[in-house]
């Protein structure tokens, strides 16, 4: 079943895995800080096919006597790469360091330059686990919220709760305080607030309920975000609301999906200790006192514990024959929904 | 005599399927079937889901699956004959497609991949305007699971082949990879050794047939083995524990739509009206659609995304009051907790008007690849297709088949006659699979009647105003009496097939009605076999006019829809 950490206190155990393999430059146990430098891979700059028989003018049967290089041989900026002698000499020099990858059909292709592409720390903590070739899991303790959604790439600033509105001269209140930070939004609701939100230059966004026809234009806004309840009109719950009180004025970090691991606000904490490593949650199950969070109307986002999982279908006003699971809601309120619409809360 | 036993499992990104087949009454036969959740979300494997599939399959029947605790499968005289793997778990695999021209090559390769699930990320033909070293550089960009290269016909002429196998060489050797790209080659087969000693004969380059081997003529079906190959490579290297589960069913695994196109294309065979033969599976995240008439194939399997054209498609077929953002919301909720329950109406009327908009979709989709495929968003399913196979959760969880078959008439807007058969059991790719193994095993487990015949569907299609006498219709239920009916434009009528033989009636079109009998108001007989809906008369035209005002649309919907579950 699905399930969403918001947690105090939780050890993460954040993977970072080059696209391409390539060379990891930590070991199991350093320490790493953020923008540290955890896996590289190098690659050619750029490729270039050079027609010899058209831009030299030569027979193309005659081309190889007139390239000076062999398939797979590097060479220096200014080197030749083919040359037609004679009273109107024409040749082809390199202009930037490289290597030879084909000749065929009269045609040369170079490798030309390196790109070096790196996978840096995106916060401080410890290497719990090299991913042979391509990077390492970064272990680091702090509070967690993890999304139901999220956005963009990974962001780092102060975390602020703004009420975010507009004054009346439609511009954003406290917009100029949000640049570099990572804000709180209870409800997205119209596009206009994405739009001053960019012009803020905020650095990333925490949502309670996002409103669908917003959805589009986050994604396009290119702004990272992570949405914690759903879309559609909820309340966030209590528990959360505390935890992200308590990050406030702290530096977060906003986290992108990453193999395994859900979009995640963390804040790290300074303790190295990691808590609950021997009382691991049974995550795919679902057991009676366990805290859920209910999906569909009128119930989107209410929090409540599991009092009874039932051992008979029932059937819903849809027709719909589902086993129930009863919850009861922080107001006392008892409901009856199927285990697929709840979502498990993990601390 | 000896027991003929088969066991298929099915991957999916939800359930993880395995069902056992025997021929102990004298022909095959659906002995059991398990499903378990998969292991891929939880556990990032299939193994364990795949194992606990069959360990369900084993607790249910009397027969041992494994041998040796469970480290393999009980094959043998006395056990298993033979197994099948079909897989529709893992996104869409990322695709270069290569071709000479943009008219010919590309569009065929375009169909090609749409077939296999491809996501297409580059599509670059050799007469565009792009110098070599852009295209490298773009085709680098990609960074593509898979290339699929194709143009020419064969004896033409082979040079931008050349070209175009040569970049992929470049890439293949040059660039780091995880794991290194698969390259199918379906163009003129004169280069085709060439292509082989580019790649220097190596396990990921496949080389098929010509797709066009002469002008005019396109046969896919020579480059579906060579796309088998890669596709399981690209899964392979994708999904941990695949490699495992095939060596415990001692057989490679197949992509579950083209498994399902299998049966599709068989079905046609055997069809003696000569109609063609479709399936559509509405899975959680994808959309797989295969049609096959006259022995061609036309398929589509694509991720459905929420934008605006079907949130506003599913808004028009709905029989509740919603408003626009509450749809959405519900629908994008929806794929946050994909095996999210509709307990109430109004959910229920989105998914419903769901399924009408995915199937409109994914045909809408087809046509614009094939255009040998005959749909057309204004007037519906224009050429005959019996039966139309339904597969999918979402299709199963409607509380009367009637609103199964309503979502599916809506969603198809066939012409003339047509029957919609409902897969319940979901089992259409494990047969698919099977029949690669033992063909028997799936001609004579449909003849069984595991499809559950949800009932047929007669279309007059008149230019007559709304209200206008369209078509008479006798009915022969082998009563002294006979019924007669009188069906005008606009109309749904329902009629329940109550004998256990045939029902047979009589269409009788006005002079300018179509009921699919060759010609605007010829009529004739028609019989048909006892099924869950019974007999569905659609005189509402093509296209269903929907009334314009959201209320009476809704009630309009809500009447058809109860004609039909009452």
């Amino acid at each position: 079943m699905r399930t969403q950490r918001v947690s105090k206190r939780h050890q993460i155990l954040y993977p970072l895995s080059l696209n391409k393999p390539g060379k990891v430059l930590v070991r199991t146990g350093d320490a790493v800080s953020q923008g540290d430098v955890i896996a590289e891979t190098h690659l050619p700059e750029r490729f270039l096919v050079y027609d010899i028989v058209n831009q030299l003018k030569v027979k193309p049967k005659e081309v190889d006597k007139y390239i000076y290089r062999l398939n797979g041989e590097p060479f220096v900026a200014g080197d030749v790469i083919a040359q037609k002698p004679g009273l109107f000499s024409r040749l082809f020099r390199a202009k930037q360091d490289g290597k030879v990858v084909s000749i065929r059909d009269g045609k040369v292709v170079l490798a030309l330059g390196e790109a070096v592409e790196s996978l840096t720390a995106p916060f401080s903590g410890v290497v719990s686990e090299l991913i042979a070739g391509r990077g390492a899991v970064i272990a680091a303790v702090g509070a967690v919220v993890e999304g139901l959604a999220g956005g963009g790439e990974n962001a780092y600033g102060e975390f602020v709760h703004s009420r975010l509105e507009f004054d009346r001269n439609n511009r954003l209140e406290d917009a100029e305080n949000l640049a570099g930070k990572i804000c709180y939004c209870e409800t997205v609701g119209h596009v206009s607030l994405i739009r001053a939100l960019e012009a803020a230059e905020v650095c990333g966004l925490v949502i309670g309920t996002l409103e669908p026809e917003t959805f589009q234009a986050l994604n396009a806004s290119g702004l990272p975000w992570i949405l914690l309840s759903g879309f559609g009109a909820a309340e966030l719950d209590q528990d959360t609301l505390d935890i992200l009180l308590s990050m406030s004025g702290k530096q977060v970090h906003l986290l992108k999906e990453t193999e395994g691991q859900a979009t995640q606000l963390f804040c790290p904490s300074d303790e190295t200790d990691a808590p609950n490593l021997f009382t691991v949650q049974a995550e795919s199950t679902l057991n009676l006192g366990d805290r859920v969070k209910l999906f569909g109307q009128p119930y989107l986002g209410r929090v409540g514990e599991v009092v009874d999982i039932g051992d008979e279908n029932e059937t819903a006003a849809s027709g719909i024959r589902y086993r129930a699971v009863v919850v009861k809601l922080i107001d006392e309120i008892s409901v009856r929904v199927p285990i697929e619409n709840l979502v498990k809360l993990l601390d | 005599m000896t027991i003929q036993r088969y066991l298929a499992v099915e991957i999916g990104s939800k359930h993880t399927r395995a069902w056992l087949f025997d021929d102990s009454n004298g022909s095959f036969e659906l002995r059991e079937s398990a499903k378990t959740l998969s292991s891929l979300k939880t556990c990032r494997e299939v193994e364990s889901g795949a194992r606990a599939a069959i360990r369900a399959l084993q607790n249910k029947t009397d027969f041992e699956l494994f041998a040796g605790g469970e480290a393999k499968l009980n094959f043998g005289d006395d056990g298993l004959s033979g197994a099948a793997l079909t897989v529709s778990a893992g996104k869409p695999i990322s695709t270069v497609l290569v071709g000479v021209s943009d008219t010919y090559s590309l569009a065929a390769l375009n169909r090609l991949g749409g077939m296999f699930g491809c996501d297409i990320v580059l599509a670059i033909h050799q007469q565009d305007e792009l110098n070599a070293t852009a295209q490298l550089s773009r085709m680098i960009a990609s960074d593509a699971d898979l290339f699929i290269v194709a143009g020419g016909t064969n004896r033409g002429a082979i040079k931008p082949l050349k070209a175009a196998v040569d970049n992929i060489r470049i890439i293949y050797e040059n660039m780091p990879r995880q794991v290194k790209p698969q390259v199918v080659y379906a163009g003129n087969d004169s280069y085709a050794p060439d292509a082989v000693a580019a790649f220097e004969g190596c396990s990921d380059a496949h080389i098929a047939g010509n797709i066009q081997p002469e002008m005019g003529i396109e046969d896919p079906s020579v480059v579906w083995r060579s796309m088998l190959r890669a596709w399981r490579q690209v899964r392979l290297s994708q999904i941990s524990g695949l490699s495992e589960i095939e060596e415990l069913l001692q057989v490679k695994a197949l992509p579950s739509a083209f498994a399902v196109g299998r049966i599709v294309r068989l079905l046609d065979q055997m069809n003696p009206a000569g109609k063609g033969v479709m399936a559509v599976d509405l899975g959680q995240m994808e959309t797989r659609l295969m049609a096959a008439r006259g022995g061609t194939l036309a398929g589509l399997v694509e991720p459905f995304e929420l934008n605006t054209s079907l949130i506003e498609m599913t808004q028009r077929f709905l029989s509740q009051p919603l408003e626009k953002a509450g749809v959405e919301a519900y629908l994008q909720n929806k794929r946050l907790l994909p095996d999210f329950i509709p307990l109430t109406v109004d959910d229920m009327a989105v998914e419903q008007a769901f399924i009408r908009a995915r199937i409109m979709t994914a045909l809408t989709e087809l046509a614009a690849r094939d255009a040998g495929f005959s749909y057309q968003a204004e007037r519906g399913l224009i050429e005959p297709y019996e039966p139309i196979i339904l597969l999918g959760e979402g299709l199963c969880q409607c509380r009367h088949v009637g609103q199964t078959m309503m979502a599916a008439l809506d969603g198809f807007q066939p012409h003339g006659v047509t029957t919609f058969v409902l897969d319940q059991a979901q089992l259409t790719p494990a047969l698919g699979a099977l029949a690669e193994v033992e063909p028997m095993v799936a001609v004579q487990v449909i003849d069984s009647g595991i499809y559950k015949n949800l009932g047929t569907t007669a279309t007059v299609d008149s230019p007559e105003k709304s209200g206008r006498k369209v078509l008479e219709v006798e009915v022969d239920e082998s009563q002294p009496e006979r019924r007669r009916l009188t069906l005008r434009k606009g109309e749904l009528k329902r009629l329940e097939t109550l004998s256990e033989d045939k029902t047979r009636l009589y269409l009788s079109p006005t002079a300018n009605s179509d009921v699919g009998m060759g010609l605007r108001g010829l009529g004739g007989w028609l019989a048909v076999s006892n099924s869950e809906v019974g007999i569905v008369i659609d005189a509402r035209g093509r296209p269903v006019e929907l009334e314009s005002d959201a209320d009476a649309r809704m009630a309009q919907i809500a009447e058809w829809s109860w004609e039909l579950s009452e």
